[in-house]
């Protein structure tokens, strides 16, 4: 099934989401659109700002680098020319982590996923306009050439590559990171499952589908999570 | 009442769930997006909601900054004034409305309000787009009646959030039941005397005769908004509250 | 600038006249605290996270170890550091990068409390004299704001101090070994006392003090006087920076109603713990740990 999430956590945040993984678990906060710098304000779209914040410590070039890739993947899913010159601002939280040590590069790019998916429900929360729905997935190459989406840790560590890519509901590709030992054979297996999983992750559920594959991929997850949400909202003109 | 279809982000509306077109035009609220020719396309997840009478469809979502459109009722607050406007905030963070200094019913250069920094008022949005700074009015600009709007003295201020804030002004049908399912005003109506004013920015005004009884008919808004009472519910929670004030 | 938005006239001369009935916004008697709510997550082997809610105001303290070389003129004890920078998450009015003054005073008085006043003992971090020791690391982490920052982050700080486990050290003369988490049973922090942060804001030329402000209180009030003291009365410090003068008899009255306070959130922070031990109690193993005997 899809990772643990919880809508609106946050009071004082237009829109806000907690996601948890079997590795990390992301609070994600958002505000917008809201006035914007001079400096950084854009005259015909909206400025996006990431800020990821480590639980502990304070973030360094690495934290830069993952808020430059989430910042692009999120240009392409935000209507930024629907609110020029204004500011979206994204505040990712990382709560808890992977205990085991895991090489470098493995371990930034397996947060990637958990953080793209946490703005994406954040931004949902908010009611900033999209273009698409996103959806971001992890997989792990083993040694052996065995492909597993979402791996548990002891996997991670001891992967041959480890890649993150997000696709739309229409199957673009957003995010494209790996990291490791591989070739283009490899990756081209490797984005086929993830664009499966993650049209899977949003498709419009049908009681074969989900008889007929009961795996732990097909399970339409952020489709129920964000159609579970919408109901609610509208929950009080049920009753009168 | 039919489960109505839920739209994620980036979805193409089905034709099967638009409206006829009334004299050829569609209206699209907020919530959707148009692609010519004839794609409508949803930007965030929400319930379809369709007015086959006034040929509109949009989608209702509930969280989510207020967006200033013509026409809306408005709760601002004075920031500052400037040589010919006040400079007022209808949301925190976002950049000021002007407020025209002569934009009241019956105000010239020798007679006109004088608002300080801190000061509500009852405002129309009259002009709103992407491009431009939001312009407010405390009179209607047609008739140069005040219609209600104009500085708000004493009372408390409340924040709920938008969408319970258009229901709250959504009426009521031709059998006088509530549109948006608030009862709470009307019920507390029967026992407490209070004046009321209603922002489609989230901001709800209310002035009553003791702190007690403000407080009383201020908590229920927010109360029927936060946890999402139905009518039943909030019938319930104004008795309670009544038997105490 | 972001600008942080004051409150309306309306609002302000509202709560006043309230306050002046006895009223707050809430309900709430004025010295009583909105509904707390601490937890401490993470998985079973994941120690040092603490989740103070506070009515609507949330923070996360988050305690962190690893091993450096000592201070050269502090040979003997270990190094403790408190980071707390505040992020746009809560509040739009802070930007990042740049410190607000929220964020200084919230640092200072931290630092004041916890660390100048001894709570964590440095001196049982100490691993080789002058060579190695522990480097104690807390991340404040502030997500929601409705008031009160400082007893919050101050009770989440503890809490998380009073959670965490640090590595086991084994000397041999010369070689230090430091055992992973996997290996050996990690060794709590060695704590001399708990102090807490009782904030008073008062009103209305000194007249009226309330504790836990909401947002909204606190940016109406006059001013505010912050009293860090542990449940055995002992002050550790005393803060009142800046804001309308009040009455030397009324700074007595504080410090003698926050200590009924320190008081409850000492036993609540007690409470949360032997709870989240049970929790994490792997089948009793830690009575088959404990080195006593039964009487």
């Amino acid at each position: 099934m899809g990772p643990d999430i919880s809508h609106h956590p946050l009071a004082g945040a237009d829109g806000s989401a907690t996601i948890s993984s079997n590795l990390y678990s992301v609070l994600a906060a958002v505000n917008g659109p809201i006035e914007v710098q001079r400096r950084d304000e854009l005259p015909e779209e909206a400025a996006i700002e990431v800020n990821i914040r480590p639980a502990s410590g304070v973030g360094g070039p690495r934290e830069r680098w993952l808020e430059s890739v989430v910042t692009a993947v999120l240009r392409s899913v935000l209507l930024v020319h629907m609110h020029p010159r204004t500011l979206i601002q994204v505040t990712l939280q990382l709560t808890t982590g992977p205990t085991l040590k895991l090489k470098n590069a493995t371990r930034d790019i397996s947060v990637l996923p958990s953080l793209v998916n946490a703005a994406f429900l954040a931004l949902v929360d908010g009611g900033l306009p999209l273009q698409s729905t996103v959806t971001a997935v992890l997989l792990a190459v083993s040694g052996e050439e065995v492909i597993s989406i979402d791996p548990a840790e002891k996997e991670l560590a001891g992967c041959k590559s480890v890649h993150a890519l997000a696709y739309t509901q229409h199957g673009d590709l957003l995010l494209n990171e790996s990291a490791g030992n591989f070739n283009l054979e490899v990756w081209e297996e490797v984005a086929d499952r993830a664009e499966k999983a993650c049209v899977a992750a949003v498709a419009l559920a049908s009681e074969d589908d989900e008889m007929a594959n009961g795996t732990a991929e097909a399970a339409p997850w952020l489709r129920r999570e964000l159609e579970e949400k919408a109901r609610d909202a509208v929950a009080w003109r049920d009753h009168t | 009442m039919a489960t109505s279809t839920i739209l994620l982000p980036g979805e193409v509306v089905p034709t099967d769930q638009l409206p006829k077109l009334k004299k050829g035009t569609l209206t699209l609220g907020p919530g959707l997006r148009h692609i010519p020719p004839s794609t409508i396309l949803s930007t965030t997840a929400g319930a379809l909601h369709v007015d086959h009478k006034k040929s509109a469809l949009w989608l209702e979502h509930s969280n989510g900054r207020y967006q200033p459109a013509g026409g809306d009722l408005v709760i601002a607050q004075v920031h500052h004034g400037g040589a010919e406007s006040y400079s007022c905030s209808l949301t925190p963070y976002t950049p000021f409305a002007s407020l025209g200094q002569l934009a009241f019913e019956g105000a010239n250069k020798k007679t006109r309000p004088q608002l300080k920094a801190g000061d509500l008022v009852y405002a129309r949005v009259s002009k709103a787009s992407k491009w431009d700074d939001t312009e407010i009015e405390c009179f209607n600009s047609g008739t140069g009646k005040a219609e209600g709007m104009g500085p708000l003295k004493g009372g408390m201020l409340f924040q709920v959030s938008p969408l319970f804030a258009r229901r709250l002004m959504m009426g009521t049908d031709k059998d006088g039941t509530s549109k948006g399912g608030v009862v709470v005003l009307e019920e507390v109506g029967e026992k407490v005397k209070f004046e009321v004013a209603v922002g489609r920015n989230g901001r709800v005004w209310v002035d009553s005769g003791s702190v007690r009884e403000t407080l009383a008919v201020g908590k229920l808004l927010v109360q029927a908004d936060e946890q999402g009472l139905n009518v039943e519910a909030q019938r319930k929670a104004v008795k309670k509250v009544l038997k105490d004030v | 600038m972001p600008h942080q938005p004051a409150p309306s006239t309306n609002e302000q001369a509202f709560l006043l006249s309230a306050l002046r009935e006895n009223i707050r916004l809430d309900a709430r008697p004025l010295d009583a605290y909105r509904p707390i709510d601490l937890s401490f997550p993470g998985g079973p082997d994941e120690y040092g996270t603490a989740d103070v809610r506070i009515g609507k105001t949330r923070v996360l303290a988050k305690i962190s170890a690893e091993v450096v070389a000592p201070y050269a003129d502090r040979k003997f004890e270990g190094v403790f550091t408190i980071a707390c920078e505040l992020s746009p998450m809560a509040s739009a009015a802070w930007e990042v990068g740049r410190q607000d003054q929220a964020e200084i005073l919230l640092s200072r008085l931290l630092e004041k409390t916890i660390r100048r006043s001894g709570a964590l003992d440095t001196e049982s971090l100490c691993i080789v004299a002058g060579a190695k020791c522990f480097h104690i690391r807390a991340d404040i982490h502030v997500l929601d704001h409705d008031g009160n920052l400082v007893d919050a982050a101050c009770l989440a700080l503890i809490a998380a101090l009073l959670h965490f486990r640090r590595p086991d050290v084994e000397i041999h003369g010369e070689e230090v070994t430091v055992f992973p988490l996997r290996e050996r049973e990690p060794v709590k922090l060695s704590m001399q006392h708990q102090p807490f942060c009782i904030t008073t804001s008062y009103f209305d030329g000194g007249l009226i003090m309330l504790q836990d402000a909401t947002r909204l209180e606190e940016a109406c009030r006059e001013g505010e006087v912050v009293v860090s003291m542990n449940r055995f009365g002992e002050v550790c410090s005393m803060a009142k920076y800046g804001g309308a003068p009040v009455d030397g008899l009324g700074l007595l009255a504080c410090t003698k109603a926050a200590l009924e306070k320190v008081k409850m959130l000492d036993r609540l922070v007690r409470e949360r713990l032997a709870e989240d031990e049970k929790r994490r109690d792997k089948g009793g193993l830690m009575k088959e740990l404990r080195a006593e005997n039964e009487r």
